[in-house]
């Protein structure tokens, strides 16, 4: 019987961890790549369509690799960490790039 | 005609590079008269070659189609030579055999160059 | 993950490509099937089966156009070419003004210069649509849902890369009759060899998508898109006089056209007349002659003609504007094949063809390789019984797509929208099909219907067009041929793989009654993480 509530209770807890994971990497890896490609896209110079083109292709890239990421670190709790920091740098970059 | 031939020579180029890029594996080599595992010395020259036929179609196809839908016609050779190779190994046994024996003369360096 | 990097990707492999790979199957092939749209449309409308290309057709075309359209501003040739059988007109009326972007358009049999009046047919349009829109949603929300499928594709690709331990011992091994070896391998190797193809198809799909799946980068292009660029400048409100027939056919156009052939070394394929029948028209010849694909969808040159056969432009091929931009041209142009030839064209298609057989085989290998553990499950029950009346239940629905587009009358009311309707009712059948029989049966029920439907379709073909299939014979027609060749082809494919899983049974069944020899013995101590007669269970 307790065997089976401790198992029960990991169960719950790697769903949870990957429910976690998941959202970090989904909502937040979406805005990371938002802000990383177009701080990139502005630090190059870029404008009008050329901007457009070039925020796309690193866009897509980035989102990936933050997704791969998010999911190799060994606890939830230090890819959270990491991909949180990793996101405000992106953001602190994004403002610099956009001259805030 | 002469794209047709053009076409048959890339490909058969890109086939021969894969067939010597298989012979690195040992199954592959091992129904081959290189019935041993091939050395590490081996698979360098074996892979030299084979970029070399590649490269040579590379160029055939840049200079038929330009270079950047010549690079694209060339992937795609590349990825229907690598299925076709797989495929001859798996299901025609004996015509790899023989391509690799005969045509890529393994037959004849095989025996000599093979891990003692 | 807990594990080393491999674990963890091999975990995200697993599970992003589960949760989406019914629907990435489904794109995937309707996806391959597109690049060949245009001949799956000129199938669907046998009408056009009696069109044989002649060397008449630009004669046939301009009489045409001088009859039915002498007030036109200008007008459109489309000529005959390796993916079409007819002649194409179209022009514009010059009293209609700028409302109107596309004028009257007919379609000539080239050796006849009878008009075609073709069937309504939703043809290969539908399924290109589908493979990046689906069908019956909201168009945005349809490019959502694919453009998620299509960034789950491209993690998945990534993290299978990374995972994979022997991806050079292995690159060329295909162990058949082998259980959870053979599915590993066909995975294995459908992914590999095609790699390059895989990964830009995918992020070449997404940044086609980009438009949508990333509003906060289109809005300042929106915002700042130059009004009213497609106003036509050259629509004059004001009668013109007829052309004369044989004063336009005096005109030197065949000079024209093989000065223009021998200068690109490709056939000219339209032909466009601006002011016909007066002595400052203009004559502007194209055809594929684009050999860079940074150039976009601009990247083919033209050759403007005087009515005295001079060239007086010469129209250059587009460049693109920068790296950016010639980047995401050259992906554009790949993923949407619109510079390919007849062989990069069945390349692509080939590579495709490896695309969906690496997404099928990883949807059964799931199934597979759990088979000993969960079988009863729900989850696993749900990918078991999904995994049928997605593949096969998609070949199903294909199959049923180009028989009911012959077998409907051709005048019906809504007829498009009738043969998509029966597609989605077969897909469906289909799909309910496999939930109830989730084992070989439902396999070897559908990948039976499917091979049956496909190895007919020549039959049907013939029967049901204007002209038999002795006539497209005949008559080089590649495109009618091919694609029924392709039909058998695929049935074959099919039957076999109907015939596959019917004898895992026998097999099963041997091996109940039989004692396994020593050799047996250790194969199947080999293969314990496989599952005893896993095969049988997909």
């Amino acid at each position: 019987m307790k065997s089976q509530t401790v198992e029960r209770v990991t169960i719950n807890r790697e769903r949870l961890d990957v429910a976690l994971r998941t959202l970090i990497a989904v909502a937040l890896g979406y805005a990371f790549s938002a802000w990383l490609s177009s701080a990139i896209a502005n630090f190059i110079g870029a404008e009008g369509r050329e901007h457009e083109v070039l925020v796309r292709m690193l866009f897509f890239c980035v989102y990936c690799t933050f997704i791969l990421f998010t999911f190799i670190f060994d606890t939830t709790k230090k890819a959270s960490i990491v991909m949180t920091a990793l996101s405000a740098l992106a953001l602190c970059l994004y403002s610099i790039s956009t001259g805030l | 005609m002469s794209i047709v031939l053009d076409v048959v020579f890339a490909f058969v180029l890109t086939y021969l590079s894969f067939l010597l890029l298989s012979l690195g594996n040992k199954k592959h080599a091992g129904i081959t008269r290189l019935t041993s595992i091939p050395s590490p010395l081996l698979i360098i020259v074996l892979h030299c070659l084979a970029y070399f036929l590649m490269a040579i179609s590379l160029i055939n196809c840049i200079d038929v189609w330009k270079t950047e839908i010549g690079v694209v016609v060339w992937v795609g050779l590349l990825q229907l030579a690598s299925v076709l190779v797989s495929a001859t190994f798996t299901y025609f046994p004996a015509i790899y055999t023989v391509l690799c024996n005969y045509l890529l003369l393994v037959a004849f360096w095989g025996p000599r160059l093979r891990e003692k | 993950m807990k594990g080393n990097v491999r674990k963890s990707m091999t975990w995200l492999h697993t599970w992003s490509s589960v949760l989406v790979g019914w629907l990435l199957f489904a794109i995937f092939f309707t996806g391959t099937l597109s690049f060949f749209r245009t001949e799956i449309t000129y199938w669907m409308q046998p009408e056009q089966h009696a069109a044989v290309p002649s060397e008449k057709a630009l004669e046939l075309g301009l009489r045409y156009l001088a009859i039915n359209a002498p007030n036109a501003s200008e007008w459109q040739l489309s000529l005959p070419d390796a993916r079409s059988q007819t002649l194409d007109l179209s022009w514009r009326d010059a009293n209609v003004g700028n409302e109107r972007r596309r004028g009257p358009r007919v379609m000539l049999n080239p050796s006849t210069g009878e008009e075609i009046k073709v069937r309504e047919t939703a043809g290969g349009n539908f399924l290109y649509r589908f493979h990046f829109e689906l069908y019956g949603i909201d168009r945005t929300v349809g490019r959502w849902i694919v453009g998620v499928v299509s960034m789950t594709m491209f993690v998945a690709i990534i993290s299978g890369v990374i995972m994979h331990r022997k991806i050079f011992a292995d690159f060329f091994m295909f162990r058949p009759k082998k259980k959870l070896l053979s599915w590993i391998d066909g995975h294995a190797i459908s992914a590999v060899l095609a790699l390059p193809f895989h990964i830009m198809i995918t992020f070449s799909g997404l940044i086609l998508l980009g438009a949508t799946l990333l509003p906060f980068n289109s809005e300042e292009r929106v915002r700042n898109r130059p009004q009213g660029t497609e106003v036509r400048q050259n629509a004059q409100q004001q009668n013109l006089a007829s052309p004369d027939i044989n004063a336009l056919l005096a005109l030197p156009i065949s000079s024209m056209i093989a000065h223009a052939e021998s200068t690109w070394q490709v056939p000219v394929e339209s032909l466009s007349i601006s002011h016909p029948g007066k002595a400052n028209a203009q004559f502007t010849l194209s055809g594929n002659n684009r050999t860079q694909l940074s150039a976009g969808r601009g990247g083919s040159s033209a050759l403007v003609f005087n009515a005295q056969g001079e060239v007086i432009n010469e129209r250059p091929a587009s460049v693109a504007a920068n790296a950016s931009q010639a980047t995401y041209n050259y992906l554009d142009m790949l993923h949407q094949a619109r510079f390919a030839d007849t062989l990069t064209r069945w390349l692509l298609f080939f590579a495709g063809i490896l695309g969906t057989i690496m997404v099928g085989t990883g949807s059964v290998l799931w199934v597979v390789k759990r088979a000993k553990q969960q079988l009863g499950e729900f989850s696993f029950e749900l990918v078991r019984g999904s995994n049928i009346g997605s593949i096969a239940g998609l070949m199903c629905a294909t199959g049923g797509y180009f028989w009911v587009n012959r077998l409907l009358p051709a005048d019906l009311t809504s007829r498009s929208l009738w043969e998509i309707k029966v597609f989605f009712a077969i897909w469906l059948v289909c799909v309910v099909a496999g939930f109830i029989w989730r084992d070989r049966k439902g396999w070897v029920i559908q990948l039976g219907f499917a091979t049956v439907l496909f190895a007919l379709v020549p039959l049907l073909d013939h029967v049901t067009s204007a002209t038999g299939l002795d006539f497209a014979i005949a008559n080089g027609d590649s495109l009618r041929v091919g694609f029924d060749l392709m039909c058998l082809t695929l049935a074959a494919v099919l039957g076999y793989a109907a015939y596959h899983v019917k004898r895992a049974k026998a097999v099963k069944a041997r091996r109940v009654n039989s004692t396994p020899s020593p050799k047996r013995k250790d194969r199947v101590r080999q293969d314990k993480p496989q599952g005893k007669n896993s095969e049988a269970l997909i």
